[in-house]
């Protein structure tokens, strides 16, 4: 007998589980339907991928991933003081869909996008190399998308809105922005790293607020999107700068 | 893949098995490596595989486990939790039930016996831990154990507030490590908020079917006989008497630990090891870069969520990778960096006021505290004491003697004996609040279940397999009514009534924040509602001279226990059913003493009952007294 689609599962539970918390129906088939979803759908696409032979581990890893998640989003949200109950539940549905869409497709194109947003073309102008308009584009984005997080955690936007874009923020963006000054050539590599150092300087920003008795969610951003910016107008900085050719006439980028 | 799993255990070389070499290919962290695999190729009848096992055995043993389960249902019907006596839930016992258990044991080593397949033997353990675990629940209908009301008044904090403080005054430990607080009170608002009290008194069957998940996996990393799997699953249910199951971050972080020691040994195990047991499962190992991430999120989840799970983790990692029992570096000092980093910067305020709890370097005191806990219990408390720590000596026992058995083999996994001796480490750390020695239990218990079932675990032929049902029946025999004991055994005072929780509920809504709230005792449904704002003094938990002057003179110690709050808010004495049980039961006061303090405060003209629920009677002043 067929096991049905782990993609299938996925994307049928996600749905169900939106209709019932989105627009917060009440319902008694809510607690049995989203208990489902929140122990064991974020983390099944994730398991699945492991290609374990075994259902029972696979079930096992599904449901120790989607705990996990709960775990780390529920207390994510509690500390920095965004509770969202819709907000976590985007987040943890958008992993699950995550967990079964065509990744290396995604990557692909990303790879591609990236390669065309950061080095963009270059031409010659005599000695000195310059780059199209493109490759602005990245740390501007970056920079705005910093300056529109803070806005919604200054002006305390609704949680549902606030909660994902502050989490997505803290987990990716400084430290992309600042992995983007070494100009790694393995782009997944670079996603992967900039996810370390955001998590890492989050933490040391927590720590500084704490060893200075300034503890604030909104210092703690601020903080943050300080250093993304930084790291932007460095990027920018150089990227624009009139870079001379090497002496054998190759380019630079 | 599995159907090629051999039949030669870890740790017993087939007695009678004629055995083969093949050669696999196995992905280990990315390299190809050519490993011998042994498979007994045994051409007699009882080494057929399960999936050729006729059919009708197979709904036989469905058969009987539905049997057993209705006749524990049957026995436990109409059963009234106010009858039990000292030794807690065993007072219910009946006929049926006990036939139950024994129908259920018999049934699974029959089952084993003749290699029955998997879903036969799972179904007996699912069905034991149904049985087990979930009649509390149902025959209680509140929340059992007085510190699981506990962490439902800090999740209650995080729905009421959406915020956890790590500077709060009222147990900040659990607003320091607060990642199964965070994952509850999100799961609580995704169901409902209502759905709270209601989700964790079912947590124990959660978190033991939970349990059932990560020991399997974590044992078949040690072993690929399906048999000795399930033996050790179905020894180590009969072993968990401890009770660390309740709605707890403890209850979470232990699953969470096996599968991280499972996804280590699966990816991290040095070849070599692969080499030397031959029946290591291969197709079990597993990419180290694809269970990075997962390992990362775990410890992640461990290092938030509690005190010593983050230790043990750390602990085990560490001696496992310094022994040369696996490789990569970087898992340890990931555990180290997470464990260290959430205590010195989240935690950090918690971390730097209790380093001088840690009690190093002194093993044999830490031991000794764990002991003393129970010096003052009475009674039926006393068999119930005497059976967790019997059911445990034999389990170790078993244990001792299955290390034993596969060392006169070679066939001894270092890395599970280090595994089962790591968790002492933690008895030259730190006390833990008296409680050290039950969580080396704990943390030791499924590498103590393993090597128990290697040590009456048999191949070969049909008298060699009788041999084994007959031994594990007895094993089970001699277990299962200690671990009953030490499971079952404290429920007259883990168990609160719904008039309890009434005035406990009344008295948490009503009383204003910081006015005195005087209990009986901690032992009621304490602290599960606003709890950050309640002055609570518990007259158990006063020192002896204290508690002596109480008894000498209830009314006025107390009424000037409560004039020294302040004025203008009115305090309150709890006196409960439960606060009565467990005192005559663990103390500290004298047997009685409590129902003599209600006697005296109902005749004494300077309180008032302000509620009276039948098994719970709240107390007030009769006059303010500023107005006295």
């Amino acid at each position: 007998m067929n096991r049905p689609s782990p993609q299938l599962v996925v994307v049928v539970a996600t749905v169900v589980a939106s209709g019932l918390v989105l627009p917060e129906v009440v319902t008694p088939a809510r607690i049995p339907l989203l208990l489902v979803f929140a122990v064991a759908i974020p983390g099944l696409g994730w398991a699945w991928r492991l290609r374990l032979p075994d259902t029972g581990d696979a079930l096992l890893l599904a449901i120790t991933i989607s705990v996990c998640l709960l775990v780390v989003v529920g207390e994510g949200m509690a500390l920095l003081r965004v509770w969202s109950v819709k907000g976590a539940f985007l987040v943890l549905a958008a992993i699950a869909v995550l967990g079964v869409a065509p990744l290396h497709l995604f990557v692909r194109v990303a790879e591609q996008s990236m390669i065309l947003l950061r080095v963009g073309r270059t031409h010659t102008d005599g000695a000195v190399v310059r780059r199209d308009p493109a490759s602005w584009w990245p740390p501007v984005l970056l920079s705005w998308i910093g300056v529109l997080v803070l806005a919604l955690v200054v002006r305390e936007a609704p949680t549902a809105l606030r909660a994902p874009l502050v989490i997505g923020y803290v987990l990716m963006v400084p430290g992309l922005a600042c992995v983007r000054l070494v100009r790694l050539p393995n782009r997944l590599a670079e996603l992967a790293l900039a996810v370390g150092l955001s998590l890492a300087l989050a933490v040391v920003v927590a720590q500084a607020m704490i060893y200075l008795h300034v503890w604030s969610p909104v210092l703690g951003i601020a903080m943050l999107v300080i250093i993304a910016s930084l790291a932007t107008c460095a990027e920018l900085l150089t990227v624009h700068w009139p870079q001379r050719t090497p002496p054998d006439g190759g380019e630079s980028g | 893949l599995d159907g090629r799993a051999s039949h030669g255990a870890v740790g017993v070389r087939p007695s009678a098995a004629v055995s083969t070499e093949r050669h696999d290919n196995i992905a280990l962290e990315g390299a190809s490596v050519q490993l011998p695999l042994r498979r007994s190729a045994v051409g007699s009848n009882h080494d057929r595989p399960p999936s050729v096992q006729p059919r009708w055995d197979n709904l036989q043993s469905l058969a009987i486990v539905l049997f057993a389960a209705l006749m524990w249902i049957i026995g436990f019907w109409g059963a009234d939790p106010r009858d039990m006596t000292d030794i807690g839930l065993l007072t219910l016992f009946t006929l049926p039930v006990i036939a139950a258990l024994a129908v259920l044991t018999g049934s699974f080593f029959i089952a084993l016996r003749r290699r029955a397949p998997e879903w036969v033997l799972a179904m007996h353990v699912v069905v034991f831990i149904g049985l087990i675990h979930g009649t509390p629940p149902a025959l209680f209908h509140t929340l059992r154990y007085g510190w699981a009301w506990k962490h439902v008044g800090i999740v209650e904090y995080i729905l009421r507030t959406g915020m956890v403080d790590t500077t709060i005054s009222s147990r900040p430990i659990y607003h320091s490590w607060p990642g199964f607080f965070g994952g509850s009170a999100l799961l609580t608002e995704l169901l409902g908020r209502s759905t709270l009290l209601s989700l964790a008194v079912w947590t124990p069957v959660a978190f033991n079917l939970f349990n059932l998940l990560a020991a399997r996996f974590l044992l078949r990393t040690l072993t690929d006989d399906r048999r000795v799997v399930w033996l050790a699953l179905w020894l180590f249910f009969v072993t968990s008497w401890l009770g660390l199951d309740y709605y707890s971050p403890q209850g979470l972080a232990f699953p969470l630990y096996m599968v991280l020691m499972g996804l280590v040994l699966r990816a991290h195990r040095r070849p070599r090891d692969f080499s030397h047991n031959v029946d290591r499962p291969v197709t079990k190992v597993m990419s180290a870069r694809a269970v990075l991430p997962i390992m990362v999120l775990v410890m992640t989840v461990i290092a938030s969520s509690h005190q010593i799970t983050p230790l043990m983790m750390v602990l085990g990692l560490t001696t496992m990778f310094i022994l040369r029992q696996a490789r990569g570096w970087h898992v340890p000092v990931l555990a180290v960096v997470l464990t260290v980093g959430w205590a010195l910067v989240v935690a950090r305020g918690y971390t730097l006021d209790h380093l001088n709890g840690l009690t190093i370097g002194q093993p044999v005191q830490n031991s000794v505290d764990t002991f003393e806990k129970s010096a003052d219990v009475r009674g039926g408390q006393v068999l119930v004491s005497f059976g967790g720590r019997l059911n445990t000596a034999v389990a170790l026992s078993a244990a001792l003697v299955g290390v034993y058995k596969a060392w006169r083999r070679r066939r001894l996994d270092h890395g599970a004996l280090l595994l089962l001796l790591s968790p002492m480490l933690l008895l030259a750390v730190t006390e833990y609040g008296g409680e050290v020695l039950f969580r080396v239990v704990l943390f030791a218990s499924p590498f103590t279940a393993y090597f128990a079932a290697l040590a009456i675990y048999c191949d070969g032929a049909e008298g060699a397999r009788t041999r084994l049902a007959v031994t594990g029946a007895v094993l089970t025999a001699i277990l299962l009514p200690t671990f009953l004991l030490g499971y079952y055994g404290k429920d007259a005072q883990n168990y609160f009534t719904p008039a309890e929780v009434k005035a406990a509920s009344w008295l948490y809504e009503n009383a204003q924040p910081n006015a005195v709230i005087v209990e009986g005792s901690r032992n009621y449904p304490q602290r599960f509602r606003n709890y950050e704002k309640l002055n609570l003094l518990s007259i158990a938990n006063e020192p002896k001279d204290s508690r002596d002057r109480v008894l000498a003179d209830p009314a006025g110690r107390l009424s000037n226990w409560i004039a020294a709050g302040p004025s203008h808010k009115p305090g309150y004495v709890l006196i409960t059913r439960s606060q009565k049980v467990a005192n005559d039961l663990i103390g500290p006061m004298p047997v009685g003493s409590l129902e003599r303090i209600e006697q005296a405060l109902r005749a004494s003209p300077r309180f008032r009952v302000a509620l009276n629920t039948g098994d719970a009677v709240v107390f007030t002043l009769a006059e303010n007294r500023n107005q006295a």
